[in-house]
């Protein structure tokens, strides 16, 4: 198998890519996923953002440190208006 | 001098408190939330839609003036209501939640044993908790045991204006009660406002009053205005209502009758 440059990012071939749930609804991102980059492609506000990892409420401090896997289940929630 | 208002560990000078639903604008609220003096606002909290993401609210609340108090709405039960007040604490909002489970959306009438049951779940992991209730002086007293920091039963169902419909159960549990009373939903005009903090009510929640009013800045004013006037009303002791006259005039040393 060729060596492939890791700078690459790549979703083609089925063992370079999971599927994961964000939101309820199944998505496709590459293996290895750090948050912060599945938070920036879904252009998402950073700054407000509140994310329960598989059941669980996360820190932001945690964010850059969280690496996806396969079958991950993802809440994205934000402040909106309410009384 | 009306002594501030103590929630939990803090203390506030303004006894309105501000929903921020319903605004025409983020700006529109920004300007009510500055008229109305307020140092507390609540917020929802709701999936993101990468599709429909539009203006945050938060930027045009200015965190540092008052305290961000997330809610628990959508919440039909006290599992729900918890997981909905772990998200907000690790959004970094103050570990503070209005407790709200109303699994009827036709009255949005709060479920008075779930409510119970999520203080209690709230209050062992470390929340202060301000719980929306059914206007029932039992479970009052139920949830100040279980550690509410204050109650907060409805004078009506949720944005339908009609004032305190509940009026002889508030009497109640504001002279029972040992932590703030803030009488939230159903407040539709300063006037209703200006009763429950005459009645001795430490504080009101607003919002769609203010929000979907025509200019809701002016309205925000006018509501800051008729909470000082019914909380310094109470201060003052109101006069006892009678049956009867009793002349305000003197009844003696009238005129004689002039002869016909």
């Amino acid at each position: 198998m060729e060596q492939r440059d890791s700078r690459v990012e790549t979703t083609s071939t089925s063992t370079s890519s999971i599927t994961i749930h964000v939101n309820g609804r199944a998505m496709t991102v590459e293996r290895d996923c750090p948050l912060p980059r599945l938070i920036e492609n879904l252009g998402l506000d950073r700054r407000f953002l509140v994310v329960e990892y598989n059941g669980e409420a996360r820190r932001r401090e945690d964010f850059d440190t969280l690496v996806l896997k396969e079958g991950d289940r993802l809440e994205l929630v934000r402040p909106v208006a309410g009384g | 001098m009306d002594p501030a208002l103590r929630i939990g560990d803090r203390e506030f000078h303004s006894r309105l408190i501000v929903g921020t639903g319903k605004f025409p604008s983020g700006e529109s609220m920004r300007s009510a939330i500055e008229s109305s003096g307020t140092e507390i606002v609540t917020v929802a909290l709701r999936r993101v839609d990468a599709q429909a993401q539009g203006d945050d609210i938060l930027d045009f609340i200015d965190t540092e003036r008052v305290l961000l108090l997330p809610n628990t709405s959508g919440a039909q039960n006290a599992e729900e209501a918890l997981r909905l007040a772990r998200l907000a604490r690790a959004a970094g909002m103050p570990s503070w939640v209005k407790l709200e489970v109303t699994p009827d959306l036709r009255y949005l009438l709060p479920d008075p044993v779930e409510t119970l049951r999520a203080c209690e779940l709230l209050v062992a992991d470390g929340f202060t908790v301000l719980p929306y209730m059914p206007a029932d002086p039992v479970l009052a007293k139920r949830l100040e045991e279980a550690g509410a920091a204050t109650v907060m039963p409805l004078g009506s169902p949720i944005g339908s204006n009609q004032g305190l419909r509940t009026e002889a159960s508030l009497e109640i549990i504001i002279e029972q009660a040992t932590v703030p009373v803030v009488v939230d939903a159903g407040i539709g005009a300063p006037s209703h406002a200006a009763r429950a903090m005459e009645m001795g009510a430490d504080a009101v929640l607003v919002n769609t009053a203010i929000a979907v009013a025509g200019d809701p800045a002016a309205m925000a004013a006018a509501f800051a205005q008729a909470v000082r006037a019914g909380r310094s009303a109470w201060e003052a002791g109101l006069a006892p209502e009678r049956r009867e006259a009793e002349a305000s005039s003197p009844l003696t040393g009238f005129l004689e009758a002039t002869e016909g």
